[in-house]
């Protein structure tokens, strides 16, 4: 039997073109297909899969039976592509293109991440192509939710969590990168070159420095840097003023500030941003 | 380069997955967006909808009426104006726009949101919007969340094949707009015309079309007859005849085809062997 004859078999995956040798009419996917780009960190995830609808069905444990591999989707399988290495639920993996299965049950759920990505659904599923498998625990929802959905959410600069969720059940899985390092690598790599950089270049150094706590320090040290290079960069000089701000220098962050806007008075947002970061700090 | 320019012109960068700073005079870095962007295609009934914007996260701040305060337009997202397109004319709770990318701002209220299509797409947050390139408004009633949601997401969910629902979902707070899309008038038309020329006739799509969206049944009814006649042993067509039948309350003749539908799939041997009998003891069961 032909995949094209397979997705009959799922009542979620009847679509055009697959009844008659000839189709002639062009009818809508019942589960239509979604891409899903996003970035976190300085890793890209890509999603591609085919979003079945609840339908007045009930899904977990009846259509979808507990305990056995389910293709996380409809129609071809469920796909995932890291742009570097990630860790799920504490489980590294290398950067790459997977296909993601998973194995529902009421409370535990495996998640399987699959090396060949060219399966229709499960059918022909091995296990000997798993890369890995990964326990994750299933969370019930209050409100039904009528669409699958793989959203990633809890975004922070080394990590997120992909949330499986449909009818009343989200798995989240967390995933975890590198960044921080590699971003402060970049950044020294770029400060050791010879030559006067751009308040540009300083003012996001300044602000990943500051965003993600990290070499608070060593970005004071910078930022005098930047500034003597670029003096009348005001956004450079608010940026010292909240690094000092977040080492506790309440005197010295006021007095940084107040230098900003002397530095570019024609800039409106740059003098109320400075005034919004004096009044935090005489609160 | 104006000083104030930096954070506008450097951000812009940041459309793009990471912030890449790649002046002259430096080597090229990157480091992590604040606002991570994200682009979602998704597929509804013929129309493609694609919507792209940056992330912010809540992190610890009390979102609407604190950073997004009330009554004011806000970007809907981070960084850049946030992007949506339509390959299709679509309503949007209930009125026309027409195919085209838009810009995608709000106005979040405590008991009344407003959600604006305007036509300028290409632009930085919302500090040059101007409600004269409106191209519509709606009024959209928000849902309190049970738990709290970190990062700001645009989902469309709810699909069905005309319609959809397009939720702007933050802290604890979900705005829905209600998205339909032209398919029913589309596809009547295909089937017409099928029917109408020679060869092949369409009967199980056309069929399947009528029962999925409660159209004349009793023409789906003769157009499935005919699709079986055509494949006298294809078991999903027989499931689909009882679906039929059930709906058109001749109990009797769906348990008959549900159990010849049983029958025909127990000569299988792969997986719709299960995923039928099940399929149709279920209907069954359901009409007892």
């Amino acid at each position: 039997m032909n995949r094209h004859c397979l997705c009959f078999i799922s009542a979620l995956t009847l679509t055009a073109g697959l009844f008659a040798q000839d189709p002639k009419v062009q009818l809508p996917k019942l589960s239509p297909t979604v891409t899903l780009k996003q970035n976190v960190g300085l890793t890209d995830i890509d999603l591609v899969y085919s979003r079945p609808g609840v339908k007045g069905r009930e899904i977990f444990g009846k259509m979808i039976p507990f305990g056995s591999v389910w293709r996380t989707g409809a129609n071809e399988s469920t796909k995932i592509t890291f742009s570097t290495p990630v860790k799920l639920n504490g489980t590294e993996i290398p950067a790459g293109a997977y296909a993601l299965y998973t194995i529902p049950g009421e409370h535990e759920w495996t998640i399987i991440v699959y090396k060949d990505t060219s399966l229709w659904g499960a059918y022909g599923y091995d296990q000997k192509n798993d890369l890995v498998r990964i326990p994750a625990t299933a969370v019930k929802l209050a409100d039904p939710v009528e669409t699958f959905t793989i959203d990633i959410n809890d975004i922070r600069t080394e990590s997120a969590t992909l949330n499986l969720i449909w009818e009343k059940t989200r798995v989240p899985v967390k995933l975890e990168f590198e960044a921080i390092n590699k971003a402060l690598a970049q950044i020294e790599a770029a400060l050791a070159t010879a030559g006067q950089k751009s308040g540009g270049f300083y003012y996001n150094a300044l602000e990943f420095c500051i965003m993600n706590g990290v070499a608070l320090q060593k970005a004071v040290a910078w930022a005098d840097q930047g500034i003597a290079q670029n003096p009348k960069s005001g956004w450079v000089i608010y940026e010292k003023a909240c690094l000092l701000a977040k080492l506790g220098d309440k005197p010295g962050a006021i007095a940084a500030a107040k230098l900003s806007c002397a530095a570019d008075p024609s800039d409106d947002g740059l003098a109320k941003t400075n005034e919004a970061l004096i009044a935090s700090l005489n609160k | 380069m104006k000083t104030r320019l930096f954070r506008p012109v450097l951000v812009l960068a940041s459309t793009l997955a990471v912030i890449s700073i790649g002046f002259a005079q430096a080597p090229r870095i990157d480091v992590p967006a604040a606002s991570p962007a994200c682009t979602l295609k998704q597929r509804v009934g013929f129309t493609d909808i694609e919507i792209t914007y940056s992330r912010p996260g809540a992190k610890g701040r009390a979102i609407f009426g604190g950073l997004v305060a009330y009554d004011q337009v806000w970007r809907a997202g981070a960084n850049a104006a946030t992007q949506i397109t339509f390959s299709t004319p679509v309503k949007l709770n209930g009125t026309e726009i027409p195919a085209g990318t838009y810009g995608l701002f709000a106005i979040p209220g405590r008991e009344e949101w407003t959600v604006i299509i305007n036509k300028a797409f290409k632009q930085w947050g919302a500090y040059k919007y101007d409600p004269k390139d409106d191209v519509l408004r709606v009024k959209v009633s928000p849902v309190a969340l049970e738990h709290p949601v970190e990062t700001f997401t645009i989902d469309v969910n709810d699909i069905r094949d005309d319609s959809a629902t397009l939720d702007l979902i933050w802290e604890k707070t979900c705005a829905p707009v209600k998205i339909t899309v032209e398919v029913t008038a589309k596809v009547l038309a295909q089937i017409d015309a099928a029917m109408a020329a020679a060869g092949k006739k369409p009967y199980a799509e056309a069929a399947m079309f009528y029962l999925n969206h409660d159209l004349d049944l009793k023409k789906a009814a003769g157009w499935m007859d005919a699709a079986i006649t055509e494949q006298p042993t294809a078991f999903w067509l027989f499931y689909h005849k009882a679906r039929l039948l059930a709906k058109t309350g001749d109990k009797a003749g769906a348990i008959a085809a549900a159990k010849a539908s049983i029958d025909l799939v127990a000569k299988n041997t792969g997986p719709e062997k299960d995923e039928y009998t099940h399929l149709n003891e279920a209907l069954i069961a359901s009409l007892k």
